[in-house]
């Protein structure tokens, strides 16, 4: 269960949060002791860190061991600050956030290039070198014996007091948590999920997949200098060796323990961590087993820490007292409402042509595809279909040859570019996100034409809920044409998998695509699956777009097809109307059989309702973008 | 001359916890985190054994191969079969928790000091080719090579390599050709680390038994395995050797405290001129 889909039903939420924050603000107020109250403020800096690597670790699926050296960053900034520039917290405190997300870009840029381990292991190696650069800028950050004489701090030349202090930091911490709230529950959130999912599938929808990871990893930077900062006042001391091995493993556990995949799990964990092993002193002897012991438990058993578990237990709940109100909302969706038109696009492939080491996958292929018209690509498998889609989405480099969409050429573009152009696709494998909502996913189709900046999502601006607006509108529409509106508050990943491919058909067309990719589409569908999808493809059809189909079933392609074009070896064997290429020798030769007419594929006159099935069983090995 | 001797030392060991990377990767898909740490533990059998108990020193080779493999065969049952097929970032995160709970129970035990072991009573030092250097490092050099030779003639000349070889390029493939995954994934992480706990007394005379080391000789037993290029034996000893080399000329010239800088600037400055390692190849997209 995720936090996207909670989040988006539940609009009084945000009342429950403000007077909790009341109430943690007022704690000094309300009489709570000064040891209390320092608890609070560890709990609250260590959040922030772990809020970070949230973003990248649970969002983005990257884990970063590097949030120390952030975090260390702006401890020593804001220090530094405070001790020979100015004394006032709001300075060292913007200063902190601008030194975390600069040390965040430098290191992520080359682990980020990798990704997975290289990441982890960069990054971390980071945090092993934090003393040493620390004594690279000399005696003013105090080389290896630390930097002392922090000042109290100044608000606008006010000294904050004990209390003033601690509300400082639950303002901060505060603040930080509705920001990535707004963040993390929008179409950012969602492009995070659909990166973690697959990088094949970011670039379908239109996002980079490099850029998107840099974000996150940017992002998740911020607060973590800012706790840094706030630190540094709090102990009024920095030490170097104190941002070590412990310190990762502590954030590392408090994100795991909390939920990585949760705003608000954050908070959880760190107070776990900080009523735990870091202040107990049963624990002090024993207090790396338990950070192991809970790293280890803790990945194995929680699915997405403890908020997972709560968020499951309230998803079930709902769920059950939601199931009555549903049943009279079905069948009211009916297939009038056609898809949104689109800009008619020729696809033109001229000498296209790819090798892996000597074997020509795709050798010279040539073709045209026409709007408002389907285009089969058929052939035996290891014929090229595959690579020629991949060749056009840009997943991979063309040796030879050009691919122009109405005259431009998209020949070389990343695929994320390719997308933009108005390319849609979908997967033999449905890439189908965990985590949203079937609303959210349809509109992740859209990120790439429909970008909102993160500050305007974060401020939730006029601009960011247009862009909502318009893609509810959208989405709707189209879910109408695919009859999914009645379930669209439904989690995407456990549906059915007809309805996964009918979903992805829908992200394809979502972002206003008019060239449509689709690869095995029917693989796996059953008999009312495929009469849906004939149905939902002539829809596209009349909304102008170009299509362009893989396909194993010939009786489907037979019912459907404009256009045929037959691959083999690598090499166009014919094209032409289905009529056409049906008698052609060489396909009788190279794919169809001999024995073609025998099988009784030309009784498919009446193909949607004769039920084509399967002929070729999906090859489970190799298919694009599996996960992991 | 001596810099020459004692990066190629300090290489060997970096080399020993890449080339057990390499065995799991090889054998399993995964990269065994707590590589170093049977390493490690492999260095406290020595010191337990040699210095509080007075065992021989076959024992304490017999029992750190032991200890360590059967360390390994836990892992693999708790920290990486349960999370075959989550993907993502699981299996490094329940490693490392895995490897934490070594380090806490060896400080829980031993302390946090770093202790000398003597092992081979080989401290002589002589001199060759203008530069100092002890039996122990030709030891542990010629350990090195022979490691990453044997390892590579054992990957590509025969059955078993070649079936590991075959599952880290399509592991469901390889499994209808009747390779036991899930046997290869588990023999791999106890070979991997009952080798490691066999070099543990090895190294032990070069870097103490110091629990805190372990943390330090993964990243960088890592950073010498994505340079020589994941998989390859070859690639890992020349990288582990050139990592060791730019370490002791590093402290030499630019100052002791600065060398680690130096090797992650190496690592950075080779990760985005050559993005698969030194030796990779150029792999077709997992699409």
């Amino acid at each position: 269960m995720s936090r996207l889909m909670a989040g988006s039903r539940t609009a009084g939420r945000p009342l429950v949060w403000i007077v909790v924050f009341a109430v943690v603000a007022g704690l000094p107020w309300l009489g709570l002791g000064a040891s209390d109250l320092r608890t609070v403020i560890l709990i609250a800096i260590l959040a922030l860190t772990v809020s970070g690597l949230n973003l990248s670790l649970g969002y983005a699926g990257e884990l970063a061991l590097g949030q120390v050296a952030v975090y260390a960053a702006g401890a020593y900034t804001g220090g530094y600050i405070a001790i020979s520039v100015v004394n006032d917290v709001v300075v060292a405190l913007l200063a902190a956030a601008v030194a975390a997300l600069v040390v965040g870009i430098v290191t992520g840029i080359p682990g980020l290039r990798l990704g997975h381990w290289t990441l982890a292991i960069t990054s971390f190696f980071m945090v092993l070198l934090i003393p040493s650069i620390v004594n690279l800028f000399g005696d003013r950050l105090g080389r290896y014996d630390g930097l002392q004489g922090i000042p109290i701090a100044k608000i606008f030349g006010h000294e904050l007091g004990t209390n003033g202090f601690y509300l400082l930091v639950v303002v901060v911490a505060g603040l930080w948590f509705a920001l990535l709230r707004n963040l993390v529950m929008s179409n950012f959130g969602a492009s995070l999920l659909v990166l973690k999912e697959s990088p094949v599938l970011a670039g379908a929808v239109g996002t980079s997949p490099y850029v998107t990871k840099l974000k996150a990893y940017a992002i998740g930077a911020v607060p973590a200098g800012l706790a840094g900062c706030l630190a540094a006042y709090q102990d009024s001391y920095i030490s170097p060796v104190s941002f070590g091995l412990d310190l990762t493993i502590v954030i590392l556990a408090a994100s795991i323990l909390g939920g990585a995949m949760t705003v608000y799990g954050a908070i959880v964990g760190a107070a776990i961590m900080q009523y735990g092993p870091l202040e107990s002193t049963v624990f002090e002897k024993y207090a790396t087993i338990a950070y192991g012991a809970f790293l280890l438990l803790g990945g194995l058993l929680l699915r997405n820490g403890l908020a997972g578990v709560a968020t499951s237990v309230v998803g079930y709940l709902r769920l059950h007292v939601r199931h009555h109100e549903q049943e009279s909302a079905q069948d009211t969706a009916g297939a009038l409402i056609g898809l949104p038109d689109v800009e008619p696009t020729v696809l033109r492939l001229t000498g296209l042509t790819k090798a892996f080491g000597g074997n020509a996958a795709v050798d010279d292929v040539s073709f045209v595809a026409l709007p408002g018209q389907i285009t089969a690509l058929i052939g035996p498998n290891g014929s090229g279909k595959t690579t020629t889609m991949n060749l056009i989405s840009g997943y991979y480099r063309a040796d030879r040859g050009v691919v122009t969409l109405n005259d431009r050429d998209v020949t070389g573009l990343p695929p994320h570019k390719v997308s933009r152009s108005g390319v849609g696709r979908t997967f033999q494998t449905p890439l189908v996100p965990r985590g949203l909502t079937v609303r959210q996913v349809l509109t992740t189709g859209r990120l790439g034409t429909s970008p909102v900046s993160l500050v305007a999502t974060a401020l939730r601006l006029p601009v960011h809920r247009r862009t909502v607006a318009q893609d509810h509108e959208v989405g709707d529409r189209i879910l109408g044409a695919l009859r999914l509106l009645d379930r669209a508050d439904a989690d995407a990943s456990s549906l059915a998998l007809g309805t996964r491919r009918m979903l992805e058909l829908g992200r394809a067309v979502a972002g206003g695509s008019s060239l449509i990719l689709l690869d095995e589409v029917a693989s796996g569908l059953d008999e009312a699956d495929i009469a849906e999808l004939v149905r939902i493809l002539e829809q596209v059809k009349r909304a102008g777009a170009t299509i362009l189909l893989v396909e194993h079933n010939f009786a489907l392609v037979r019912a459907i097809a404009d256009h045929v074009v037959v691959l083999g070896e690598g090499r166009v064997l014919a094209a032409g109307s289905i009529g056409e290429i049906e008698v052609d020798p060489a396909v009788l030769k190279g794919y169809l059989g001999d024995g073609v007419e025998v099988t009784g594929t030309r009784s498919s006159e009446h193909a949607s309702s004769r039920a084509p099935t399967d002929i070729t069983p999906d090859r489970p090995t190799g298919t694009l973008g599996r996960p992991g | 001359m001596t810099e020459v001797w004692a990066g190629l030392t300090t290489g060997a060991v970096y080399a020993f916890i890449a080339l057990g990377y390499n065995v799991t990767y090889l054998a399993g898909g995964v990269i065994n985190f707590a590589q170093a740490y049977f390493l490690v533990l492999g260095t406290f059998v020595a010191y337990w054994g040699l210095e509080q108990h007075d065992l021989s020193v076959a024992l304490v080779f017999v029992i750190a191969l032991v200890v360590a493999g059967l360390g390994g065969f836990v892992e693999e049952r708790l920290a990486i079969r349960p999370l075959r097929r989550s993907g993502g970032s699981a299996e490094l995160v329940t490693m490392i928790g895995f490897s934490t709970i070594i380090t806490g129970a060896l400080v829980l035990a031993f302390g946090s000091n770093a202790m000398p072991v003597s092992v081979f009573h080989l401290d002589t030092t002589h001199e060759a080719f203008g530069g100092r250097f002890q039996p122990l490092d030709i030891v542990l050099i010629a350990a090195a090579l022979v490691l990453g030779f044997g390892l590579h003639l054992l990957t590509h000349r025969t059955r078993i390599g070649l079936a590991a070889l075959a599952q880290t390029d399509d592991r469901e493939a390889a499994q209808l050709r009747g390779i036991n995954v899930s046997a290869l994934s588990i023999g791999g992480f106890i070979i991997a680390a009952a080798l490691a706990g066999v070099l543990g007394p090895i190294v032990v005379e070069q870097t103490f038994a110091s629990a805190s080391i372990a943390v330090v000789l993964a990243v960088k037993g890592f950073v010498v395995l994505v340079l020589g290029g994941v998989g390859s034996h070859r690639g890992v000893l020349v990288a582990g050797f050139t990592v060791g080399l730019v370490e002791a000329f590093g402290s030499r010239y630019v100052g002791p405290s600065y060398r680690d800088d130096l090797v992650f600037l190496l690592f950075v400055a080779v990760l985005m001129a050559f993005p698969n390692g030194i030796s990779g190849k150029r792999r077709a997209r997992a699409v």
